[in-house]
């Protein structure tokens, strides 16, 4: 047990460890789509009034001061720079970045580039109909130039397909910050061409470079921001968390002021073990004598919160009623319900790591759980597994179904040993009251883990001591590949026996039990989902066509 | 304590309203009408030379303006009918065309000269017109699947007329202060 000191209440009104306040890019992104649809709304409705008259001026008084410095060589130059808003070049541009991420299987990232693209591009189009802007007058224009004039519609789509690039293969940092510049250039040089050529007023030139470079950059920290969905080319997982920095100080503050704990360090614990949260390994100082000691932490963000749901939709379209069950309203209830299985495993006496709580980070968008570190406990893979550990596991099991409680997650990562006795880790999975042939399943599984150890004879034998043979044929009879967590199922197939068979064999038989359990929300879902994936791919074929990847 | 607003949250709303606000913009929008203005003065500037653009006087019962493309060079839109079919006549503005094999026929207007070459008159109808003025020609193309075939044909000649560039002009110069078309001395 830890002892702490030092809590105390955040006042009303004071800032949360790690704020989201709307900072200054938040600002600039906010400001810059108001003065865009300013400006349409000037040049849709405000034909023949002095602002619309103003603006018009404006844009002819620079174009005529631009128009005084042509000369035959210039305007060579600048025709040839023109080719910049070349639909072939922005085409390549395009396919380049789109199969690159095909190749680099960020699939996220393309989803963001191919909406980002049509939604600009459809943005571009139908805002050029409406405004219906002549292209500028009294100046003779020297370029080709198609359709309406407002926005520059080759601005804007060369400054995306750059952007989309930027924002999708370059990691974020100082390569990123230095690409900016590069990718500036070309979308400056195009606007001053077009400007010379007098084929774009300043304004088009401006909204268009808003619409094809600002807005990517809102989009992509919008739909892909970089803590979560880092642009990078190290291997390993990448949607854990980055400690360092503000978030850092910020587990440091929260743990202080809420649990009343000295952080001394933290680092990443196992982050190739879990996709569902960032797990860490907290070293924290006791609040009285100053001896220091481990805490394990599972920080939750919304990313997690987006995977859980998709994971239980999954669970609800293969599964159906057995797996019925809702998704977190909030990362709150997320972490809350974490700890509060933690508290219940723990009254009804099963080996669990002690729960300390949670912090709040940023109210509503992250949540640290801290728990007791189980330190000298190792994974069963890696432990002496004898008739005592067997047994301690299938105690485990019995214990659960008797209180009414499923861990739904049984497999060697989350089966920790120490000192011969089984201990349970990472309960965002496990239920209260759940589903008969949930229990049977947990059996099974804790079963196979334990025999991967050992063999599936021994395991069956003292599996009898706790359970009857109906139960275990029950259990036998209830699992398939697909129940099986898919760490323990790739153990199975590495181990070579067929230790699923084998239990079959040993135990009595009984015929399988249907697991598929039909309902009309299941068929909803899948009907739902099967839209959803029809629609995706008529938006992502659409898409290409529009965006001129066709 | 809840969090502020999300600038950024706030900024894709922004976006998303403005796709939904343009989202409401159909083809009719860029129906050239005879009238002064950026609609049909946008086929003036894609043709500088053309002294008439063409324009839609008064759009027949039963046929639909279906789209508009106009670039530097020539500017051509497209009317749909519901008996002649999809995109049953387009109509073409560009600095000449080729009236080699046309015959000369009665021309609306003084100031232009008519021409027409028919391809097919059974059963369908397909040709084309010829409109012939100073620094410019319009070229009406049809393609009239069903018929009764020379009421639809008088119907898409009574639709489309020409309107003066001077008139055109003449407004921009009324509504901005300036003038339509570049100063000769200032061409390079």
């Amino acid at each position: 047990m830890v002892s702490r000191t030092g809590r105390r209440r955040r006042p009303s009104g004071e800032a949360p460890p790690l704020p989201h306040p709307i900072n200054a890019s938040g600002w600039f992104s906010l400001g810059i789509a108001t003065a865009i649809a300013l400006v349409w709304l000037l040049l849709y409705l405000g034909t023949g009034t002095s602002p619309f008259r103003a603006v018009v001026r404006a844009d002819m008084a620079i174009l005529e001061q631009i128009e005084q410095l042509r000369t035959d060589v210039l305007t060579g130059v600048m025709l040839d720079l023109h080719a910049l808003g070349s639909q072939w070049l922005v085409r390549a541009l395009r396919w380049g970045t789109l199969l690159a991420l095909l190749v680099l299987r960020r699939f996220r990232h393309l989803a963001v580039f191919l909406g980002l693209t049509l939604a600009v591009t459809a943005v571009t189009a139908t805002s050029s109909l409406a405004v219906g802007r002549l292209r500028p007058v009294g100046v003779e224009i020297l370029g080709s130039w198609d359709g309406y004039s407002h926005p520059s519609a080759p601005v804007a789509a060369l400054g995306l397909s750059l952007m989309g690039a930027l924002y999708t293969l370059v990691p974020a940092g100082t390569w990123r910050n230095r690409a900016k510049w590069l990718v500036a250039v070309p979308v400056v040089v195009l606007s001053v061409s077009r400007l010379y050529l007098a084929v774009d007023h300043p304004s088009d030139v401006l909204v268009g470079a808003v619409l094809g470079m600002a807005v990517p950059v809102v989009a992509f920290r919008v739909f892909t921001p970089n803590e979560i969905f880092p642009v990078s080319y190290r291997r390993g997982r990448t949607a854990h968390l980055d400690i360092g920095g503000p978030r850092g100080e910020a587990i440091a503050l929260a743990l202080y002021q809420q649990l009343g704990l000295t952080l001394v360090d933290v680092q990443p614990f196992h982050l190739e073990g879990s996709a569902g949260s960032t797990p860490l390994l907290l070293r924290v100082s006791r609040g009285g004598d100053g001896e220091e000691a481990q805490l394990f932490g599972k920080l939750y963000a919304r990313a997690h919160l987006r995977s859980d749901r998709w994971y239980k939709l999954g669970r609800a379209i293969r599964y159906g009623r057995l797996e019925d069950e809702g998704t977190f309203s909030s990362v709150r209830r997320l972490v809350e319900y974490e700890d509060y299985l933690l508290r219940v495993m723990g009254d009804a006496g099963l080996p669990v790591p002690l729960s300390y709580g949670f912090v709040e980070i940023t109210p509503e968008r992250e949540y640290l759980l801290v728990t007791e570190f189980l330190a000298g406990a190792v994974e069963l893979d890696a432990a002496e597994v004898d008739d005592g550990v067997i047994d301690s596991g299938l105690a485990v099991v019995r214990r659960m179904w008797d209180t009414g409680l499923a861990h739904r997650d049984l497999k060697p990562a989350n089966v920790l040993v120490r000192d011969g006795k089984v201990l349970l880790i990472d309960l965002a999975f496990a239920t209260v009251r759940p589903s008969p042939w949930r229990q049977a399943v947990d059996l099974t599984n804790m079963m196979l883990t334990l025999a991967l150890r050992s063999s599936a004879e021994q395991v069956y034998e003292r599996a009898l001591l706790l359970f009857s043979p109906e139960d275990i044929a029950e259990a036998l009879a209830a699992s398939r590949s697909v129940t099986i967590p898919s760490q323990l199922r790739q153990r199975l197939a590495s181990d070579g026996r067929n230790l699923l068979g084998r239990l079959c064999q040993l135990a009595p038989r009984r015929p399988p039990i249907a697991i598929q359990r039909w309902s009309i929300r299941r068929i909803g879902l899948f009907l739902g989902v099967l839209a959803a994936v029809a629609f995706a791919l008529g938006l992502f074929a659409a898409s290409l066509r529009t965006t001129g990847l066709l | 304590m809840r969090p502020p607003p999300d600038a950024l949250a706030l900024a894709g709303v922004a976006v998303l309203a403005s796709v939904l606000a343009t989202a409401c913009v159909g083809p009719e929008t860029t129906m050239p009408g005879c009238e002064p203005g950026g609609r049909l003065g946008i086929l003036a500037q894609a043709v500088p030379t053309a002294s008439q653009v063409p324009c839609i006087k008064e759009m027949p019962v039963g046929w639909n303006f279906e789209s508009l493309d106009v670039d530097s060079g020539r500017a051509r839109f497209w009317l749909d009918s519901d008996r002649a079919g999809l995109r049953a006549a387009e109509v073409e503005l560009s600095s000449t065309c080729d009236i080699r094999g046309a015959t000369r026929v009665a021309a609306e207007e003084e100031t232009t000269e008519r021409y027409q070459r028919l391809t097919a008159l059974s059963p369908r109808f397909v040709g084309a017109t010829y409109d012939v003025f100073e620094g410019g020609c319009v070229t009406y193309r049809y393609e009239l699947v069903n018929g009764p075939h020379i009421v639809l044909y008088q119907e898409l000649h009574d639709a489309v007329s020409l309107f003066p560039r001077q008139a055109l002009a003449d407004d921009v110069r009324a509504d901005l202060g300036l003038d339509l078309d570049p100063k000769d001395g200032r061409r390079r």
